[in-house]
């Protein structure tokens, strides 16, 4: 069973996600609330897969992206982003993210996503 | 205010309404709203920088608050706002603001949008500028969209 970090402020979100996953068959490896906690979390669980919201505070996604490339070139992270942060987007591809997902989102958008990289 | 950056305000609710919650919208005319604007129940506060500069204000009755996020959790019954609520409508708050940014940066204008506070309260804002009333009509109750943008200062 692949196993999936979620990162997002929103409470909210991260419940949706979550959701969507455990449906599906993905086990949660961890929930993170921003950019730091992810990055801490990413070196407990060595998830397979990371969902990273954009904009949080304190640490941001682009950045906690940096880091945990840093530590695992290998891994797989999805940008959750909102409509309007297109360059920030562009931003994490050339870094390194796999996939990007627009909020809001269709749950057949996530699992899409998360499919694709997974295969 | 430019008609142009209210129209796609109005276009980005009215999206959010009817793609992603699955509502029936009927968009009413547009008002000048004096620099007192009354706030129902629940109000999502979200402010605007960049090329433009203001606020944008969705002010609704908890009714449709809670309807709002029950649609938003996948048709569930909510019976009173929770955390978990307050974070739902914050992301509501999200969705309008970034469709707003979508919809303005087809007209060359690029903004931000801050966090989204909440008011919950019925009570009054006031403000040093004019505000434009949107009012949306929906089958879970009405939303009132207050809109003050205009040119950033900067950049004149």
């Amino acid at each position: 069973m692949s196993s999936v970090l979620i990162v997002d402020d929103a409470a909210f979100m991260r419940m949706m996600i979550k959701d969507i996953l455990e449906k599906n068959g993905f086990e949660v490896a961890g929930e993170a609330a921003n950019g730091e906690e992810a990055v801490t979390l990413y070196k407990e669980a060595n998830p397979d897969l990371v969902t990273m919201d954009i904009t949080m505070p304190d640490k941001d996604g682009l950045e906690a992206l940096k880091e945990i490339k840093g530590i695992d070139p290998e891994a797989k992270v999805i940008m959750c982003s909102a409509m309007g942060q297109q360059s920030m987007v562009i931003e994490a591809i050339q870094m390194g993210a796999k996939d990007f997902i627009v909020k809001p989102f269709q749950s057949d958008r996530v699992l899409e996503a998360i499919n694709k990289v997974m295969a | 205010m430019d008609a142009n950056h209210v129209n796609a305000i109005t276009r980005a609710a009215k999206s959010i309404m009817v793609s992603h919650l699955g509502m029936s919208v009927e968009v009413n005319a547009p008002y000048v709203t004096a620099s007192d604007i009354a706030s129902e129940q629940i109000s999502v506060i979200l402010g605007v920088n960049g090329e433009l500069e203001g606020q944008i204000i969705c002010s609704m009755k908890e009714d449709t608050a809670k309807s709002i996020v029950g649609t938003m959790m996948g048709g569930m019954d909510i019976q009173h706002l929770d955390d978990m609520s307050w974070s739902a409508i914050q992301e509501f708050g999200n969705w309008i603001a970034g469709t707003t940014a979508t919809e303005l940066s087809k007209e060359a204008t690029t903004i931000d949008v801050t966090p989204p506070v909440i008011n919950e309260g019925a009570s009054s804002f006031h403000a040093s500028s004019s505000f434009i009333t949107l009012p949306l009509t929906s089958q879970i109750g009405d939303l009132n969209v207050h809109v003050s943008v205009k040119k950033s200062k900067a950049l004149k």
